[in-house]
């Protein structure tokens, strides 16, 4: 049994927990601060509820080359590569049909933030231009992105870079999360996947080591205004419901976390082929509680996982 | 969870609710018996204290006005 050392923080809406296993003790406050600092460094960049963070300021380039960060350009330009995968099933541009249906709340000041652009205009994720060269994002509409899926898992690789020489850490931001190493008992993370409608139970149960497990499920975030809840068909603008929650295993959060997304709405059976296509492990969960797995998908069940006896 | 001026100063979270909430461990002795298993390191999927502490934000900054 090793020593651990756990610290817990807020950002971007939610719960980030760091937990350091092993390591210099002197050392461990300072490190874990600083993989924390990541998730603060990257909300002012991506943020959709901070009318002065860089992606609102953005928005009122529209029709000019935006001169991104670092941060926002790599989000932003990952964000745009999975909506062309998925053909448009993930659309980053998503941000004011969000708005119109309450998701407009910050969780920092609790104001209403719109970008009061008009809902009902027509954008797509080909309407955002990437300049690898110049490094910069052209919004061809005024548009607001929603970086939900992607910043939030590229705050929890940041940190895991940050904290990588340390071998064994595991990163919880809200339940998206990343195992390094192995845990205090020296065996690969204990990984419970939520029940989508009993928050007390699991539907799996996987064993961790090295990669990042992001569930996205319909539980999360119901809808402020309306029906449904926080994940929309781009396309038709309303909430899925042929599937309850997605579970992705892949090596980075930020793949696992926006991935799983572009599952969700692609439904059970295009959602697994899709996921397999892109070369990630995945599970989908209908609101049945029928569980589609990935054909790699079954190494990581623990043993104790009964139901896949 | 200390606002100021309709901003969040400070959010302590008790180690039991950055979890679980304690209720639960009542639902954990069932599962164990269904799983044969100690108890997990991490949850994926936003467990009920993170949605929890999402609205219970969004509540205390309310009552804040």
């Amino acid at each position: 049994m090793t020593a651990a050392f756990e610290r817990t923080a807020t950002a971007m809406g939610t719960v980030v927990t760091i937990r350091l296993v092993g390591g210099i003790a002197a050392e461990r406050p300072v490190r874990t601060q600083r993989a924390l600092d990541w998730f603060s460094r990257v909300e002012a960049c991506c943020s959709r509820f901070d009318p002065s963070s860089e992606l609102r300021r953005m928005v009122h380039h529209a029709g000019h080359p935006f001169a991104a960060s670092e941060i926002l350009f790599e989000a932003t330009r990952f964000a745009i590569a999975v909506a062309r995968a998925s053909d448009g099933a993930f659309d980053p541009t998503i941000g004011t049909t969000m708005e119109s249906r309450g998701f407009d709340v910050s969780w920092q000041s609790g104001e209403r933030t719109p970008s009061r652009l008009p809902i009902d205009a027509v954008v797509s994720w080909r309407d955002v231009e990437i300049d690898e060269a110049a490094h910069t994002i052209t919004l061809h509409r005024p548009l607001v992105l929603d970086l939900g899926a992607v910043a939030k898992g590229l705050a929890i690789d940041l940190a895991a870079a940050e904290l990588a020489d340390t071998g064994n850490f595991a990163i919880d931001a809200g339940g998206d999360l990343y195992l390094a190493g192995h845990n205090t008992n020296d065996e690969p993370w204990t990984i419970g996947v939520r029940h989508p409608r009993n928050p007390s139970d699991e539907v799996a149960r996987l064993r961790i080591s090295n990669a990042a497990v992001c569930t996205s499920g319909d539980y999360e975030r119901p809808a402020p205004l309306g029906d449904g809840h926080h994940i929309l068909d781009p396309r038709l603008g309303s909430s899925i419901s042929r599937v309850a929650s997605v579970t992705v295993v892949a090596p980075r959060a930020m793949v696992a976390d926006a991935l799983a997304t572009a599952a969700f709405v692609l439904g059970p059976e295009r959602g697994i082929d899709f996921l397999e296509h892109q070369g990630v492990d995945g599970m989908i969960v209908t609101p049945d509680l029928a569980r589609t797995v990935s054909r790699g998908m079954r190494q990581y069940f623990d043993t104790a996982d009964v139901t896949t006896a | 969870m200390v606002v100021a001026d309709g901003r969040i100063v400070s959010a302590q979270i008790s180690r039991c609710l950055t979890r679980y909430s304690c209720s639960w461990v009542a639902h954990l002795q069932q599962q164990v018996v269904v799983r044969q298993s100690a108890d997990v390191d991490f949850v994926s999927g936003a467990t009920q204290s993170t949605n929890a502490f999402y609205y219970a934000v969004v509540e205390a900054l309310n009552k804040s006005r």
